[in-house]
């Protein structure tokens, strides 16, 4: 795991330290989850540490997404969130979080979970589940990588195929008024939570792809069938 | 036109619903560049995918999303089976992929990322940064060659 000072050095170097370093923190930004979460669990959800906390998280999530999309970008959120830190120290009564500019980056340690009834949670956010999609999908996509190599010409005959599926595409489109009796499982209702929170898991739901993509290397990944 | 920008585009319009724009683009795509598309197109149907099943994942709830995708196209445009299998492959069953050819799973992908990208209105809203994401994979692909 990486502290911020690292990550930015990370970002400064060259390009292929870009994916180890959006792994790391969208490791870090695992650990302040579960972190969050722990929190929650001991009914401290509302304190200010808590609210410290997510704040961090959404910093982080932002310097991930700043990654992605461009470096100095990235690396302007990460000295901003390097100065925030330093100015506002995240004070965590009986839970040590360290030295405030680790917090975002070093090995947080949380208190004892307590498994409780607190089942409100969304399944991402559950560490446990989180873990486990996440080898799921590593797993996945490897799979799916596997018929790269004989994929030679992309197009003729997928245009073929683009034109296909895009004029035979006539999705039944249920009035929102009338009963949807077809049984079809509709994504989850926007309006469970804030916008916010939907807006921070949607961005970990791509995160969660790209970040595997990255772990494994995606050279690695895809030209493994070149040699077979 | 850069390779990531023609991506994007050939996309944009697919999920919009402008279709002929879609094939013309991509017939544009250098023979160089078809594994960097795959990638791109594999990291979309992934992220679909992760999105649209927030509940279990497995081959019911895959053969479930293939019945309501029966309804939503013509018949003969999409190999059922096949994107049931690379749905199940995706969450674990790895051997399903063995039967499916690569240009299937291109053609399984693009009818998936169809219907969810149409469908979702989180996806549409975010519609950028997938294809961003998408670009990132395209890339290493790219620099990979």
């Amino acid at each position: 795991m990486s502290t911020i000072p690292e990550l930015i050095a990370k970002l400064s170097s060259d390009q292929a330290g870009v994916d180890e370093a959006a792994g790391s923190v969208e490791s870090s930004r695992h650990d302040v989850g579960q972190l969050i979460a722990h929190f929650e669990e001991l009914g401290a959800g509302d304190s200010a540490a808590a609210a410290s906390l997510r704040h961090t998280e959404e910093q982080l999530e932002h310097v991930r997404h700043g990654l992605l999309g461009g470096m100095a970008k990235a690396i302007e959120t990460a000295r901003r969130l390097v100065e925030q830190s330093k100015g506002h120290p995240t004070t965590a009564p009986s839970v040590p979080v360290g030295d405030p500019r680790a917090v975002v980056g070093d090995a947080v340690t949380a208190p004892e979970p307590k498994p409780g009834p607190n089942s409100l949670r969304r399944e991402h956010d559950d560490p446990d589940e989180g873990d486990k999609r996440r080898s799921q999908h590593q797993k996945g996509l490897r799979t799916l990588s596997r018929n790269i190599g004989d994929y030679k010409k992309a197009s003729e005959e997928t245009a073929k195929s683009i034109d296909k599926i895009g004029h035979g595409y006539r999705p039944e489109r249920p009035n929102p008024g009338t009963t949807a009796t077809v049984g079809v499982p509709e994504p989850p209702p926007e309006s469970i939570g804030a916008g916010k929170e939907l807006h921070v898991a949607d961005a970990a739901a791509t995160a969660l792809v790209v970040t595997v993509f990255a772990a494994e290397g995606a050279a690695r990944l895809f030209t493994r069938r070149k040699r077979e | 036109m850069n390779r990531n920008e023609l991506f994007k585009q050939i996309i944009t319009a697919f999920v919009s619903g402008h279709t002929d724009t879609a094939a013309e683009l991509t017939r544009k795509i250098k023979d160089e560049d078809s594994q960097a598309y795959f990638g791109y197109v594999t990291t979309l149907f992934a992220a679909g995918v992760d999105h649209w099943f927030t509940g279990e994942r497995d081959a019911a709830a895959a053969r479930s999303f293939v019945n309501d995708m029966r309804q939503e196209f013509d018949e003969g445009v999409v190999n059922f089976l096949v994107v049931e299998g690379l749905i199940r492959a995706l969450f674990g069953e790895d051997e399903l992929l063995d039967d499916i050819s690569a240009q299937e799973q291109m053609d399984a992908s693009l009818a998936v990322i169809r219907k969810i990208f149409d469908q979702s209105q989180e996806i549409r809203d975010r519609l950028d940064d997938y294809l961003s994401d998408a670009a990132v994979m395209a890339d290493e692909l790219a620099g990979s060659q």
